[in-house]
């Protein structure tokens, strides 16, 4: 078993940055960042803050910087790393609250600035009457990549326009605001256009492609951005085609014959058997 | 939406440069490789051939041309990195003001000489 | 962005365009296209103030000229010229990219992940090993060979 370096960035609230701190793990087979990090905590120095909570690449908590390059600690094994010394450091483009512990309220603020659910005109159909909104496969792949973003911050830290302007709307939002805007049910574009062609918007993005390679769920940041900025400059021309979101009442109903589902009850406990 | 539509005439101004320029580039940087090509060229620096070049109307409509799609293309990338470094509305408006003088300043000089030559030759 | 409090506000900026040295290519094509970039509106700018000597009269510009043809502004000539080819030829692959035209198609998110960044890719090596050509054959021409 080789023995590896973990050559961590400490951060201590109040005392910001305190340097390099050099610990030595004993590799294994399989062996990830995380199980890397569990090993120092338990073993060599319990003060040591990450935060994780899957292990396995869902919840998007363990993103850091891995030998310069942002990466989830849970999907990095060790040795597909080259070299005994690996280097950790929090998220780019984010405060550190200690430690490997980013602060990841800016990228929520600019997700949530953006509009992220599905606008409609007509609200008040929001599914209590026991109908769906149908959508066919052909309009489903118009976004279905960009649904598997799980908010970790990876595309955030690589983005370059981030590392000199912090308020860029950055990967992440934008992919956000685009995945909506392609869906066949949403009309929110309008409602989204102003923040994204704003002074902070798409118009920054020059195509460096740091979020999509860094993406550890193949959402492609970079794709997303190019495709929202054709439909912006295609709106600008007045020449977007854009069907309005089918009316619910478009679209066959759920049940077979036109009827509302039933209405789900909590099913009552089965009296004693025994009486 | 005022930045898409100066993102789009940065484009649009993109494709301009690309072809004028790149004439300009080919006639007076490499006019050795263009003599090979085409037997002999002018030799772009000489005197009788930049008043000749000058002189002609639609050479003089073409780098007017070319001198406000580059400076426009120049200023507006200059722009999109200073916004990156300085990002309150306050220093944006600096910035956009500084480049459309700097850029405006420019222009009025080089058509200014440009067409002061045209017309009078050298004072 | 209000800065939460009891966080530490990193050290963003022009450093980390370069990332350390670990930028993807097209990373570095971006770093490289803004520094071309720059160079050229510089070179601009002083080419409409220089050029204006034609006003001044025959004796003027032939002094002017004769200058030109020193070692170190011919080189300067040859990086204005370099720039100007990288930075026409990324930008078409980024005109191209932006407006959504070589990015590809929303894709399955399947292993093993092959998104916009393949699907340009050899757009942009092609546009490079021309750049790389072009500015071989000029630096042939206008180092070997000054003019005047």
């Amino acid at each position: 078993m080789a023995q590896l370096t973990f050559r961590i960035r400490r951060f201590q609230p109040g005392r910001g940055d305190t340097g390099w701190q050099d610990f030595s793990v004993e590799s294994s087979p399989g062996m990830t960042i995380l199980d890397g990090l569990h090993h120092i905590r338990e073993h060599q120095d319990g003060s040591l803050a990450w935060r994780h909570s899957c292990r396995m690449g869902v919840c998007g908590s363990c993103g850091l910087i891995v030998n310069g390059e942002p990466r989830l600690a849970c999907n990095t094994q060790v040795e597909s790393l080259t070299g005994s010394r690996i280097s950790l450091e929090p998220l780019w483009n984010f405060p550190v609250a200690k430690d490997l512990v980013p602060d990841l309220s800016s990228l929520f603020e600019k997700h949530s600035a953006v509009a992220p659910y599905l606008v409609r005109d007509d609200s008040e159909d929001d599914g209590s009457d026991g109908r769906e909104l149908a959508q066919s496969p052909a309009e489903l792949d118009q976004f279905l990549q960009f649904t598997s973003c799980i908010k970790c911050g990876v595309c955030m830290a690589a983005c370059p326009t981030l590392a000199s302007d912090p308020d860029f709307l950055g990967p992440m939002p934008l992919t956000a605001a685009y995945r909506y805007n392609a869906d066949s049910r949403d009309s929110g574009f309008d409602a989204r256009k102003t923040k994204l062609a704003g002074r902070h918007g798409m118009s920054h993005c020059h195509y460096a492609a740091e979020c999509s390679r860094a993406c550890p769920k193949g959402v492609d940041p970079a794709r997303a951005i190019q495709l929202l900025k054709r439909d912006l400059v295609l709106d600008l021309l007045g020449v977007r085609r854009r069907e309005p979101a089918p009316p619910v009442d478009g679209r066959a109903p759920r049940t077979r014959d036109g009827l509302q589902a039933p209405p789900f009850t909590v099913p009552s406990p089965p009296e004693n058997p025994d009486e | 939406m005022r930045e898409t539509a100066y993102w789009l005439i940065n484009i649009a101004c993109a494709i301009v440069i690309l072809v004028l320029l790149g004439v300009h580039m080919g006639v007076m940087h490499l006019d050795a490789i263009l003599a090979r090509l085409v037997g002999t060229v002018p030799e772009p620096l000489a005197w009788e051939n930049m008043v000749n070049r000058g002189k002609s109307t639609t050479q003089v409509v073409l780098y007017i041309v070319l001198l406000g799609t580059a400076l426009f293309h120049g200023f507006y990338g200059l722009r999109t990195m200073l916004l990156e470094f300085f990002s309150s509305d306050r220093a944006a408006r600096v910035i956009t003001a500084g480049c459309v003088t700097a850029g405006g300043v420019l222009f009025v000089t080089g058509t200014a000489v440009t067409v002061v030559f045209a017309l009078n030759g050298a004072g | 962005m209000t800065q939460p409090e009891n966080t530490q506000r990193r050290t963003v900026g022009i450093y980390r365009w370069l990332a350390g040295g670990r930028r993807g290519f097209e990373g570095y094509l971006y770093v490289l296209h803004r520094i071309s970039g720059t160079a050229l509106l510089l070179f601009l700018a002083m080419h409409v103030f220089f050029t204006a000597a034609r006003l001044l009269g025959q004796e003027t510009w032939e002094r002017l000229m004769a200058a030109t043809q020193s070692p170190v502004l011919i080189f300067l000539e040859y990086l204005v010229y370099c720039a100007f080819v990288f930075h026409a030829l990324n930008g078409v692959r980024l005109i191209l990219v932006e407006l959504g035209f070589a990015v590809g198609k929303p894709d399955h998110p399947a292993y093993p992940y092959r998104g916009s960044i393949h699907r340009q890719r050899p757009l942009a090596i092609v546009l490079m090993v021309i750049t790389g050509l072009l500015i071989a054959l000029g630096g042939f021409e206008l180092l070997r060979f000054p003019h005047g």
